[in-house]
């Protein structure tokens, strides 16, 4: 064994340089790895693998904490007395839980929460259903339908993606004053109906199904629309309920654009509502009321994310914006 | 086969007139005009009605551009850019990181991190605020009412900071710098959720053999980070920034949430407040002042397509696809 | 350095957490891998191969047993202080690194007193370049090389630590037939040169006899037999083994001895004296035919391929469990035997000409003799050899010199492990026809709805990696694709023996997870019956339609038929316009399905006629479609290493 190796590295030349101090290397690594030092690194190994383990936990702990403060404070405050919130030195868990100040949230003066709360969902349900219907439509003609111009007009529609929304909302406010749309559910539904966002997303999603399956239905002489609506439409569904959330969360989420259109407090949506009724000049503000009012917005968001989680996470990711 | 063919074009249209002609009016048409509302000198809604006309010139975009409130605006806005994008991206990417070498209650650690993201921005903002509020407190008389991170500051003997909205006599340029923090925690905190689910995405992606041959060449930790996972990483890292940046130039609803519509401590002026430029734009609409809205907000295109065409420069060196 | 495993045992939890608890992957495997040699792990997909050698690196922990790098027990100590290199079967290059930067990566990890100085490393970075002759590419990114190339690449940075034990899993997959070639050479080269112990896995027979020292052949996590790769192929230990070595395969017929005579059929073939009465099987190897009129074996002629210096005899035989009994005869014996050889019915004349030939050939009797060392016997119920003649004086010469040569030998004695379908496939052996397809759509059903999200949605890349299918399909598909060009070439060539068409259904079901895998369905040159079994596994393309069907049966009941027709033609054929290598695949495919399935399927083939036209409605087919394309995708990867 040992006579042939030798001979080999004598015979080739080249090899015996390099591989000479190789395997002394190895012999004095072999030599200083004993028995005894194998327990200990493999001891050593095993104390840095548990450390770098409590380590991980340890930061995420943290980090979770962090991001669930807010969280925590917003649901006890919101039980607390004034007096208890205002104590100097903060309790973690309420002395006392005082239910009303939700009910002083509900019929707080010139806050009309359920109100809100309708407000919101008509708008959201409305424009979602619509934003949906028009999104299916593009999407499929861009994926499935030839015409001249098919690949321009879909590029020109992603450049606008490009282009930040304050830009549109300066004229769209001149607009809907032309059509003296202020103060109407219209308002807050139409202009925002297309996402062109959606549509690529979507269009993407239809790209994947494959066109055999358009051009069997074409022979069995089915219509485009019925093929959208029996295959395209049910095998697009994962994507179209993350469009649905979205758009959902968006109705909920949006302030801006209503802040600056209706002046009307009857048909405002909650996030203005909320935001607008709880902005005190001076003076103490009712901090553990003004929780709840938070908590209320708050908590059917949470629920949606609750049961649509993998949904809301996959678009999300897809999309990178908010709402 | 022609035959068909118009016949599809004919439907095709059909099935794209709704997105068309929706996107004419609120997309296409705004752009038209938004470029035309600034070129008209001083051009105001109000006077419009009034049927008087403007001249074409520039004068939209000096005077916004000269326009001491704007200014500030811009520099919150590239201030809050600069600072939140780096932290919110290196944290999530550590969090991103120590998510994937754990296995135990995962899931439900990257549900807790992913949560800030399903909140309404106004409404958490609230909560923020009132964490980090404190009424009175001028040096005259003791503060009436603190907050849960004043209460945390004085219980280790500091003073509190003014950090959202105290009555002060006086303007102090300290309180400036309290003020920006806190939109700067809230607005980290904000984006947090997004960058994990990405990069925690592209982590997942990652061929496991690139930390087994690591592994076996006996790297560290430190340096299997920095060497292998950053790199292998750098596309998704790359779109989190680009989007970050994107997003910071577009901040509003966060100040909204936590200083109210005047965007600033109550007392305060434009030259002091914490307002941003799409804040910007829209007082001046809520002014009829729709030819500087319209400067300003091309001016707003304009950043962000550069700082966007810098970012794409930028990683094309760096990234590494 | 010497590597011995002892006892080591393996077990995964099951990924399906409903069906089983747990997969032993390897089961109780002792070997001892002698200093400074080759040696190959050899077996089908999911006979723990693979696992071994990551529990050898290190990345993976044995659940019971211990690993010695020479006197050392390194069982718990991880990889990066047992001073391996481990070649990944994908490289695992960093793409963002040069390939200097990759070699150099390693040597940078040093700390403390191993702690190398600039000079230092890149010196012993161009000498490890320089072994595997990659020098003039060291500033090149890895996405600029060959497959060869960066293999080379992957072999350096492995080597430039200097392990002491190097791992090479499956390295050769990746490239194509010439380069894979080429490359096992450098890796003979580079590990004579070096000295260093060398672990290679491999499914690839062939690549394993040519290049080590030693081969382990496994199957579901056992040994089967170790030794030098003749050895291996002379003296098989079991059934099992001598049909995974060598190519073209061994033909395997049912046979039984008497009196000390061996018979396969009516006729006594062999005496084989003093072995005791029983039921066996045969293996008889293709060089060991001797074409006679006089001969005792005879079988019915199909074909005569010509192979260059070799001619192969393709003929069919009842008791053959093979579709065909292929015999290798070299030309100047046949050039001897033309003329006179024909069998009794028709006058026939032996000539090279292939494709006059099969017009003539009908019916005729081709007779052999067969070569006593050639013949192997096995026990029907254990599948253990059974010795006769010489055999057993040489094998008992065989474990001698291997012991001299400091290598145990090792060999599996009790019963072979067996997955339910094996015991299955033999115990019904004439399998209901139609079972092939409803076990096939079965199979499809099941990779729909594990894969239907995925296929559907426009997901993130973190979805996908959330959904993504279990390896299972890909091991289970690449075979598929694989073997469709050989199987075509054989199954067209004439209609398939009932055994063989019996023993499809086994192939056609396994969806177990990875470990639990028909060992047969990876494997190259397994004998034929076996890879005929695996076509029924690729036809997705054909069979789509039927589960459609099944789907939605409600849906419009027969429209126009010309209709139907052209939908169930035009459907694969589109698919694979996308790729060319595609294109020709699937067609391959579907006409070896319906050649296969001429006769006993012609209940399936009617339901795939009534059912095509309401596709329209079917919620499955993206599915279909991307999987055919992964598998084409591998294929192609695959496929030129067929070609020889």
């Amino acid at each position: 064994m040992t006579e042939n190796m030798t001979e080999n590295v004598k015979e080739q030349a080249v090899v015996s340089e390099q591989a000479a101090p190789q395997d002394n290397d190895i012999a004095t690594a072999d030599k200083v790895m004993k028995k005894r030092d194998i327990d200990a690194v493999s001891k050593k190994q095993l104390v840095v693998k548990i450390f770098v383990q409590i380590g991980l936990y340890i930061f995420l702990g943290i980090m979770a904490l962090v991001v669930l403060f807010p969280f925590y404070w917003m649901l006890i405050s919101s039980v607390k007395t004034t007096s208890e919130y205002n104590l100097s030195v903060p309790t973690l868990w309420p002395h006392q839980f005082q239910w009303s100040n939700y009910a002083k949230a509900f019929d707080a003066d010139g806050l009309n929460l359920g109100q809100l709360f309708l407000n919101t969902c008509i708008v959201g349900i409305v424009s979602t259903l619509l934003s949906l219907i028009i999104t299916v439509l593009a999407a499929f003609a861009f994926a499935r339908l030839e015409f001249k111009g098919k690949n321009i007009l879909f590029g020109a529609l992603l450049a606008t993606m490009m282009i930040p929304g304050e830009l549109f909302t300066v004229t769209n406010y001149v607009t809907i004053s032309d059509l003296e749309w202020q103060n109407t559910y219209t308002v807050l539904i139409v202009p925002f109906l297309v996402s062109v966002f959606y549509i690529y997303l979507l269009r993407q999603n239809f790209m994947q199904i494959p066109n055999e399956l358009y051009l069997a239905a074409k022979v069995d002489g089915s219509s485009d629309f019925k093929y959208l609506w029996k295959v395209m439409i049910p095998l697009a569904a994962p994507t179209l309920v993350s469009i649905t959330i979205l758009k959902m969360m968006g109705a909920w989420n949006t302030y801006a654009w209503p802040n600056l259109v209706i002046t009307d407090s009857a048909k405002q949506l909650i996030t203005v509502g909320l935001r607008g009724h709880f902005t005190t000049e001076y003076g103490i503000p009712d901090f553990p009321a003004q929780m709840a009012a938070v908590v209320l917005v708050t908590i059917p968001l949470f629920l949606v994310f609750l049961f649509f989680r993998k949904y809301i996470m996959r678009g999300v990711s897809k999309s990178g914006l908010k709402g | 086969m022609a035959k068909t063919s118009t016949k599809n074009q004919w439907k095709a249209w059909l099935y794209l007139l709704p997105t068309l002609v929706l996107l004419g009016v609120f997309t296409v048409w705004p752009i038209i005009n938004t470029v035309r509302m600034s070129l008209l000198e001083g051009y105001n809604g109000l006077a419009m009605i009034r049927g008087e006309t403007f001249e074409f010139g520039f004068a939209n975009f000096v005077d916004v551009a000269t326009y001491a409130g704007f200014i500030n605006c811009l520099g919150n806005t590239l201030l809050l850019c600069v600072i939140t994008v780096p932290i919110s991206t290196m944290l999530a990417l550590l969090i991103a990181v120590a998510l994937n070498s754990i296995k135990f209650i995962r899931k439900g650690m990257q549900t807790i991190f992913f949560l800030p993201y399903v909140t309404n921005s106004i409404a958490i903002g609230m909560v923020f605020m009132a964490m980090f509020s404190m009424v009175g407190g001028s040096a005259t008389n003791a503060p009436d009412s603190v907050g849960i991170i004043n209460n945390i500051i004085k219980a280790f003997g500091g003073k509190p900071i003014n950090w959202v909205n105290g009555k002060i006599s006086g303007y102090d340029p300290s309180e400036r710098w309290a003020n920006m923090a806190v939109l700067i925690i809230y607005i980290v905190w904000n984006a947090l959720p997004f960058k994990i689910l990405v990069l925690l995405g592209g982590l997942q992606g990652v061929n496991k053999q690139y930390y087994d041959a690591a592994k076996i060449d006996g790297t560290s930790r430190f340096r299997t980070f920095w060497r292998i996972t950053v790199p292998l990483l750098s596309p998704m890292i790359a779109y989190v920034v680009i989007t970050g940046f994107i997003g910071g130039f577009k901040e509003y609803s966060s100040v909204v949430g936590i200083f109210g519509n005047n965007m600033g401590p109550a007392h305060t002026n434009f030259r002091t407040n914490m307002n941003t430029m799409v804040g910007y734009i829209y007082d001046s609409l809520k002014d009829n002042n729709q030819g500087q809205a319209s400067a300003a907000a091309l001016i707003l295109f304009a950043i962000i397509f550069v700082v966007t065409m810098i970012n794409l420069y930028v990683s094309k060196k760096k990234v590494h696809y | 350095m010497k590597v011995v495993l002892q006892n080591i045992t393996k077990i995964f939890a099951s990924r399906n957490k409903k069906v089983k608890d747990e997969v032993i992957a390897v089961n109780d495997f002792n070997l001892e891998i002698p200093d400074g040699k080759l040696v190959c792990l050899l077996g089908p997909s999911g006979c723990g191969k693979s696992t071994t050698l990551y529990m050898i690196s290190g990345l993976q922990e044995p659940s019971s047993g211990k690993i010695f790098f020479g006197d050392d027990d390194v069982t718990k100590l991880s990889p990066e202080n047992r001073g391996i290199g481990l070649v990944f079967q994908n490289y695992a290059l960093y793409p963002h690194m040069t390939v200097q930067q990759n070699i150099l990566f390693p040597l940078q990890n040093l700390k403390g007193e191993n702690k190398l100085s600039k000079e230092e490393m890149l010196t012993r970075a161009s000498e490890a370049a320089k072994l595997v002759q990659i020098e003039e590419f060291m500033d090149r990114k890895p996405s600029e090389l060959s497959g060869g190339q960066q293999q080379r690449v992957a072999i350096a940075r492995a080597l430039v630590k200097m392990p002491r034990v190097l791992l090479l899993d499956e390295p050769l997959s990746n490239l194509d037939a010439r380069l894979r070639l080429q490359t096992r050479e450098e890796i003979r080269r580079i590990q004579r040169r070096t000295q260093i112990t060398t672990i290679f896995v491999t499914h690839d027979q062939e690549e394993a006899m040519s290049i080590s020292d030693y081969i382990v052949i496994m199957k579901l996590g056992v040994i089967m037999q170790t030794g030098k790769p003749q050895w291996v192929y002379d003296d098989p230990a079991n059934l099992f083994v001598a049909k995974f070595l060598g190519a073209p395969p061994i033909n395997v017929f049912t046979g039984k001895v008497e009196n000390g005579k061996l018979y396969i059929g009516e006729e006594c073939v062999l005496d084989v004296d003093g072995v005791e009465d029983q039921e066996v099987y045969v293996g008889i190897r293709p060089e060991g035919f001797i074409l006679d009129k006089n001969g005792k074996l005879s079988t019915t002629l199909t074909g005569i391929d010509v192979m260059g210096r070799d001619i192969s005899v393709v003929s069919t035989c009842e008791s053959s469990l093979n579709p065909v009994v292929r015999s290798i005869i070299s030309a100047d014996e046949m050039g001897n035997i033309a003329g006179g050889s024909s069998g009794s019915s028709v006058d026939h004349t032996a000539s090279a000409d292939g494709a006059e030939q099969e017009k003539a050939n009908e019916d005729v009797t081709v007779k052999f003799n067969l070569k006593p060392h050639k013949v192997l016997i096995f026990n029907k119920e254990t599948e253990q050899r059974v010795y006769f003649g010489d055999q057993l004086a040489a094998h008992e010469q065989m474990i001698a010199e291997m012991e001299a040569e400091g290598q145990g030998y090792v060999t599996h004695n009790g019963p072979l492990p067996r997955e339910a379908d094996d015991v299955d496939k033999k115990a019904t052996a004439p399998a209901p026809k139609k079972n092939i397809f409803v076990r096939a759509i079965d199979g499809i059903k099941g990779l729909f709805s594990k894969k239907k999200e995925t296929a559907v949605s426009a997901d993130s890349k973190a979805e996908m990696t959330e959904n993504a299918p279990p390896a299972v399909d890909e091991a289970h598909v690449e075979p598929t694709a694989e073997n469709i060009e050989q199987t075509a070439a054989v199954v067209e060539a004439m209609a398939p023996s009932p055994e063989s068409a019996a023993n499809e259904p086994a192939a056609a079901t396994d969806a177990a997870p990875e470990v639990q895998s028909a060992p047969e369905a990876e494997q190259q040159s397994a004998p034929e019956d076996e890879q005929a079994a695996t076509v029924s596994e690729s036809e997705p393309v054909a069979v789509e339609e039927p589960v459609a069907a099944e789907e939605k049966p409600a849906k419009a009941p027969a429209k126009k038929p010309a209709a139907k027709k052209t939908t169930t033609t035009k459907k694969p054929a589109t698919t694979a316009k996308k790729t060319t290598t595609t294109a020709k695949k699937s067609t391959t495919a579907k006409k070896t399905t319906a050649t296969a399935a001429k006769k006993p399927a012609a209940t399936a083939k009617k339901s795939t006629g009534t059912t095509a036209k309401k596709t329209t409605t079917t919620a499955k087919k993206p599915a279909t479609a991307k999987k055919s394309t992964a598998t084409t995708k591998k294929s192609t990867a695959a496929k030129t290493d067929k070609k020889d």
